[in-house]
């Protein structure tokens, strides 16, 4: 924790955002509206800054860090579950990060993708770039539709069925926390 | 199991007893306590997580998580209610845990129901809606994606969670045993 002492939060929330008394927000932070952080969700804008989309659920255990100066920024609808640590350079719209994936730096995330249960992704340049002096600017954009899954992280695409059907539910979900989290825990003013 | 095994002890002050004998750490994060209902000689350690707030959206009172007698929630597990849209509308459903659960440490569990006897090992992510039968055995770091369907007396392991073993028919006086064992041996230093 002293590492982060000097780190000041700067955070500018919309006033339709509900964020937890309970979480761990450090350094420049942005959420728009909509936005519902659950209690012990941690947002640490290490380097540069950090924008929250319209509409995102991030959840306890949650992790999204930006240790790069550049501006971390995410989409609109992305789901952050239980206990998933996030490093990505940006992200895109209607996003599912399930619970305990890991999303490391160096990587783009597009729209519509799906990082399961338990997932690791890292870029892929970044086997060959190991032994690097950390000077590491190669990036890799995981295209739309990818779904990551399984023990080994495999990569495959989503046909796209039911996709309504998802972001039908990602709505209600999203409006129905804003109506119920509220109610039992303390938030903090925005 | 055995006479000999060494306690487990806590600080002094940093767990509260409940008359009903439930030990629960001051760390524990509870939302929505009143949602939530303890059989009795259930341990909640330091550092889990108790989502009683999610509950459903109609009126009235609802119980979100409920435990039964002799429960374990390890430290750092997360134990929060699955939802779904339901005629149109999103809606959480209950938690139902029973009797000789051991969870153990930083466990994230979305089930619909836990049996009774019940272990689940280390670092496992219980999906949403899954329902684990009387005394079944899920490994430690498994993965249960949405939906599974554990039968009892069986043994659970990797990701996407398999059927890996069986167990013996002697395994429910087994698990009892350990569950009261371990509950007698956590008491404070």
């Amino acid at each position: 924790m002293s590492r982060q002492a000097g780190l000041s939060a700067k955070i500018t929330a919309h006033s339709t955002s509900i964020m937890c008394q309970d979480t761990d927000l450090k350094g420049d932070i942005t959420i728009s509206e909509g936005v519902v952080i659950h209690p012990k969700a941690t947002i640490l804008a290490l380097g540069g800054p950090i924008e929250v989309g319209k509409n995102c659920i991030i959840e306890e255990g949650a992790i999204i860090i930006n240790r790069s100066p550049n501006v971390l920024r995410i989409g609109e609808y992305n789901q952050f579950m239980v206990g998933c640590r996030i490093e990505a350079d940006s992200i895109g719209d209607w996003n599912t990060f399930q619970p305990r994936s890991t999303v490391s730096a160096g990587l783009v995330i597009s729209n519509h993708c799906t990082f399961s249960a338990g997932t690791t992704s890292f870029p892929a340049s970044s086997h060959t770039h190991e032994a690097s002096d950390g000077l590491q600017t190669e990036t890799e954009t995981i295209p739309p539709y990818t779904v990551v899954y399984g023990a080994n992280s495999d990569k495959r695409k989503w046909d796209g069925t039911n996709q309504l059907a998802e972001q039908n539910l990602r709505e209600k979900h999203i409006e129905y926390l804003r109506e119920i989290v509220p109610k039992y825990n303390r938030l903090r003013p925005t | 199991m055995g006479a000999f095994d060494p306690l487990i002890t806590y600080e002094k002050g940093t767990y509260i007893e409940t008359d009903t004998g439930n030990k629960v750490s001051r760390k524990a994060t509870i939302t929505g306590a009143t949602n939530i209902i303890l059989g009795g000689k259930s341990i909640i350690q330091t550092g889990s997580i108790l989502r009683g707030d999610l509950r459903r959206s109609t009126a009235g009172q609802h119980v979100v998580i409920s435990m039964g007698r002799y429960c374990l929630i390890g430290e750092g597990s997360i134990i929060r209610p699955p939802g779904k849209l339901y005629k149109g509308a999103f809606t959480f459903y209950p938690v139902r845990i029973s009797d000789f659960v051991h969870i153990q440490p930083n466990c994230i569990i979305e089930a619909g129901q836990i049996g009774s006897g019940v272990e689940i090992g280390e670092n496992c992510i219980i999906g949403k809606f899954v329902i684990t039968k009387d005394l079944a055995v899920i490994l430690p770091n498994t993965v249960l994606p949405e939906g599974t369907v554990v039968p009892s007396m069986s043994v659970w392991g990797g990701n996407p969670g398999k059927l890996v073993d069986t167990l013996p028919e002697t395994y429910q006086e087994t698990m009892e045993a350990k569950c009261k064992s371990y509950y007698q041996r956590f008491r404070a230093s």
